[in-house]
């Protein structure tokens, strides 16, 4: 119990990282890092696109699992762990750095 | 078909009288006031009431027998059960009908006619009957309905064990029924000709003199009538809301996989094959996923409800979350997940994968450093700090092994060293350097010096490093490091005293040998995640180790052909100079010596011709072993370096004395390794500065290699290139390269100031070299551009050996 919790914090301490959610199987969050509109928008949004990810996974071959959902956008990279009773979330950002 | 002739003969008599009078009857009920129905009724009912009073009295059964004696007993249309206390007989219509006009139950019984009446008997008769029952009530009912029924069951059920008999010939005789009549309307007008024509005449000209006369009368009044209507009542009725869900499901191939392994319980909810739009209505089997429209409003109010109600019910569903499994093991990814992410460019560097392009880097307070660094690098290597993924989709964990960038404050002068030679020689061929990738460390293991590494022999990415002071009570640390995860150990574990050495096992690849500064050796057990302190260690056992324990190996043994069975144990060598085997049995480890290693005093000098030979006399006192080394592919064979700077090479079956020594080193000797690539060859470093490389056979050293003034901690071959080793002193690093120089070392890596560099591994299946120092943190260095890589060809040592050539 308290090892979960201390490496929850320690993934939240990293500089880059903007937030965990860890929300219900009803898509509302139950500990987040952000506040509360944010976050169940994000858990919303996500419950449906994972839902469809491991249909599409299991679809292919009903043994196999999803295990994490990784989305890279411009400005950050959204990380779903999803579960039959929850929901896992972390949402990293990052400056992207002009090339030359 | 029998022939359905069911007189009642019982009332028979009362039918004749009373037919006529039912014709009027009929008539009458039409007619309402007419004067003939009237009396008819009057009559019928007098009949019938003497009929009724007959049939209560009586209390019977009504049977019925045709001419022949037969029971034709017609049953009820209805036949309830027996055991149905409620079960009340229906009335049929005709009960109602005719019941209207007759508040007692004479007219029921009138109006049952005998066959010749053209009505069918049984109709009636079985409504007489359930009029009967229902109107009387009191127990009359069962009787009457039940027993011919009764009567009828015990034929029916007296038939059905007779057979018929299917050889005999059967006669059947098909006879035209009587004709049923369903209604009859009789028609209003009569002919002529017909008997009461004349009647009928008269009492039509009787009826129109009496409308005529009815005018002015006296004999007739006017009267009005009004009915009441009554106040209408509303009446209202409501039911609760039913509340409807809409469920819906697809049948993915998955979900039938689930349902057959799962069988009953959820087969119903499977085969439910509906189409619907909405993919959101996924069934429970997703976990409750399921966003149904209803449901779906109600939970959002709930879930605003929940939010403002307070954190009450969150807390316990956190901690079941919590303490699942699968929870913990997707934080696990998630972080990896996540570091991997910062660190790709030097993770793929470290694996010699092509890096991505386009991945965000890390925010950090020394980033403008970085930006420097990146433009430096971005001519040469074009790594630039950014971050990305392959496939933006579902990632498994292996697939997440990409370089990074990570740049401490500690090492920045190494690396900015670095850039400027890389610089200097873009467009030349570069010389070779290290490239710093990353360092393991965290805050648990600031401050502590590193003692010694090892890496997992099955899991190539698990690093275990070894903690420890040598003052003696302090506490020793092992941290299982890998290389998934840069930012925090795998395991942690704490040890009662500091750690000298360490190793894994190959065959049972989670047990980790470890030996410790008070002679401690143990077998800890790094697959279980749970457990916090080693498997067995030897403190209890009779034999062991007073000393601390410099060196620990696991050896197999093979035990005799026909058991293929291969025993692995581990070795030790401590500073009490025994050579211990211990074997883990079930109640802990059990040490077996192997050697005790003696002091070495120069014997006399024998002159051979221009060689002197020197022979080792055993002393008995012991001397302290500090290193062990066995052959790579003999494994009774082994290499024991000891303080006095005199290597033993010894064997596993010879308890007491060696095969042959080494003499040359004048100091402690701190390693020795044979070559992975020559059989005969191995190397020792010394703290009289030397690195020396021997020959197995040849009791003098090949060559020997000094670079500064500093005692030689560790010297280890490459795995990868036969010619390379790597020396490290407590100021540097130092990679020798022999195809290269035979004097000075090919690469000197300095170690950080006020950092003393402690122990070196070399990755295997890269280029990496690993440093260890006094501050507790592991730093990975990439070797590159070195003369001997892979695709040049490599002299074999065995020709360096004996004809060194010296190049620039």
């Amino acid at each position: 119990m308290a090892e979960v919790e201390e490496t929850l914090q320690r993934i939240e301490a990293h500089g880059s990282v903007a937030g965990t959610i860890v929300a219900n199987a009803d898509g509302i969050p139950i500990r987040s890092t952000f506040d509360s509109s944010k976050a169940g928008k994000y858990a919303d949004v996500l419950r449906h696109l994972t839902a469809m990810a491991r249909s599409t996974v299991r679809d292919v071959d009903p043994q196999d699992d999803l295990i994490v959902l990784r989305i890279s956008t411009k400005n950050q990279e959204i990380m779903v762990a999803p579960e039959n009773s929850y929901l896992l979330i972390l949402v990293q950002r990052f400056e992207r750095y002009a090339r030359a | 078909m029998k022939r359905n002739s069911s007189t009642l003969t019982a009332s028979s008599r009362a039918m004749k009288r009373s037919t006529s009078g039912m014709q009027r009857v009929l008539h009458s009920s039409r007619y309402t006031g007419s004067f003939a129905g009237f009396h008819s009724r009057k009559g019928s009912r007098m009949l019938s009431d003497s009929k009724m009073g007959r049939s209560l009295a009586q209390r019977k059964a009504i049977r019925v027998l045709d001419e022949d004696g037969n029971d034709v007993t017609p049953r009820p249309l209805y036949e309830p059960e027996p055991k149905d206390p409620h079960a009340k007989p229906q009335r049929s219509f005709f009960d109602d009908y005719y019941s209207r006009w007759d508040t007692s139950k004479s007219s029921s019984f009138s109006i049952v006619p005998s066959s010749g009446s053209r009505w069918n008997s049984s109709l009636p008769s079985i409504s007489t009957r359930a009029s009967l029952a229902s109107q009387s009530g009191v127990g009359f009912s069962k009787l009457d309905t039940s027993q011919p029924l009764e009567t009828a069951r015990q034929v029916v059920s007296q038939q059905t064990p007779e057979e018929i008999p299917l050889d005999e010939v059967l006669s059947i005789y098909m006879t035209e029924t009587d004709t049923i009549i369903l209604l009859d309307l009789p028609s209003t007008c009569m002919s002529e000709e017909a008997e009461n024509a004349q009647a009928t005449k008269e009492s039509n000209i009787l009826y129109i003199e009496l409308c005529n006369n009815r005018l002015g009368n006296d004999k007739y009044v006017e009267r009005a009538m009004q009915t009441f209507v009554g106040a209408a009542k509303h009446k209202k009725v409501q039911s609760e809301k039913i509340v409807m869900h809409d469920q819906g499901t697809i049948a993915t191939i998955w979900e039938i996989f689930d349902s057959f392994q799962n069988e009953a319980p959820k087969a119903e909810k499977a085969n439910a094959v509906e189409s619907m739009v909405d993919i959101s209505k996924d069934p429970k089997r997703l976990g409750s996923f399921s966003s149904i429209s209803t449901v779906g409003t109600a939970s959002t109010g709930s879930s605003l409800f929940k939010m403002q109600g307070g954190d009450m019910s969150d807390e316990p569903e956190l901690q079941v979350i919590f303490k699942s499994e699968t929870f913990q093991r997707n934080l696990l990814i998630m972080e990896r997940c996540l570091v991997a992410n910062i660190f790709q460019p030097r993770l793929a560097a470290y694996r010699n994968l092509p890096e991505i392009k386009e991945l965000p880097a890390e925010t950090k307070p020394d980033s403008e450093k970085l930006t420097k660094e990146d433009e430096e690098e971005d001519d040469e290597e074009e790594e630039v700090g950014e971050m990305g993924n392959e496939e933006p989709e579902v990632k498994e964990e292996e697939q997440v092994k990409k370089d990074e960038e990570q740049v401490k404050k500690e090492e920045k002068e190494e690396v900015e060293k670095e850039e400027e030679e890389k610089e200097e020689e873009v467009e030349e061929e570069p010389d070779p350097s290290l490239e710093l990738l990353w360092t393991f460390s965290c805050e648990l293991t600031k401050g502590w010096n590193i003692t010694c590494m090892a890496w997992n022999k099955q899991n190539t990415d698990l690093l275990a490093v070894g903690y420890g002071d040598f003052s003696p009570g302090r506490k020793g640390l092992i941290c299982c490091w890998s290389i998934k995860n840069l930012s925090w150990p795998e395991r942690l574990y704490h040890c009662h005293s500091g750690i000298t050495a360490l190793d894994f096992s190959s065959s049972n690849p989670d047990k980790l040998a470890v030996g410790m500064h008070d002679g401690t050796v143990a077998i800890f057990s790094v697959s279980d995640r749970e457990s916090r302190t080693f498997l067995a260690s030897s403190i209890d056992c009779r034999r062991r180790h007073v000393h601390p324990v410099w060196h620990v190996t696991w050896v197999r043994q093979e035990m005799s052909i026909s058991e293929e069975d291969v025993v692995e144990s581990v070795m030790s060598v401590s500073e009490d100079g025994h050579v211990l085997k211990w074997l883990l049995c079930s109640h802990g480890l059990e040490g077996i010596g192997m050697l005790e290693l003696r002091r070495i005093q120069d014997g006399i000098k024998k002159a051979e011709g221009n060689k002197t030979k020197r022979e080792g006399i055993l002393v008995s006192t012991a001397t302290p072993g500090l290193c062990l080394d066995f052959h790579p592919s003999d494994p009774t064979i082994y290499l024991a370096g000891t303080s006095e700077g005199v290597i033993h090479k010894c064997s596993v079956s010879n308890h007491h004395h060696y095969l042959a020594l080494y003499q040359k080193h004048l100091c402690p000797v701190n390693q020795v390794q044979w070559s992975p690539f020559s059989p005969d060859v191995f190397l020792s470093g010394s703290a009289d500065w030397t690195v020396q490389l021997w020959k197995e056979g040849c009791l003098t050293p090949v060559m020997g290699f000094t670079s500064i003034q500093s005692p030689v901690l560790s010297a280890r071959w490459s795995p990868l290139w036969p010619s390379v080793f790597a020396a490290i002193k407590s100021e540097q690093l130092e990679i020798w390269d022999l195809n290269a120089s035979l004097l000075d070392p090919v690469i000197v890596e300095p170690a950080a100031r006020g950092l003393n560099l402690t122990s070196m591994l070399f990755a295997r299946g890269s280029n990496c070299i690993l440093v260890g120092d006094s501050s507790g943190q592991v730093n990975f260095y990439r070797i590159q551009n070195l003369s001997v890589g892979p695709d040049k060809t490599v002299p074999s040592l065995e020709e360096l050996i004996h004809f060194p050539s010296s190049t620039s």
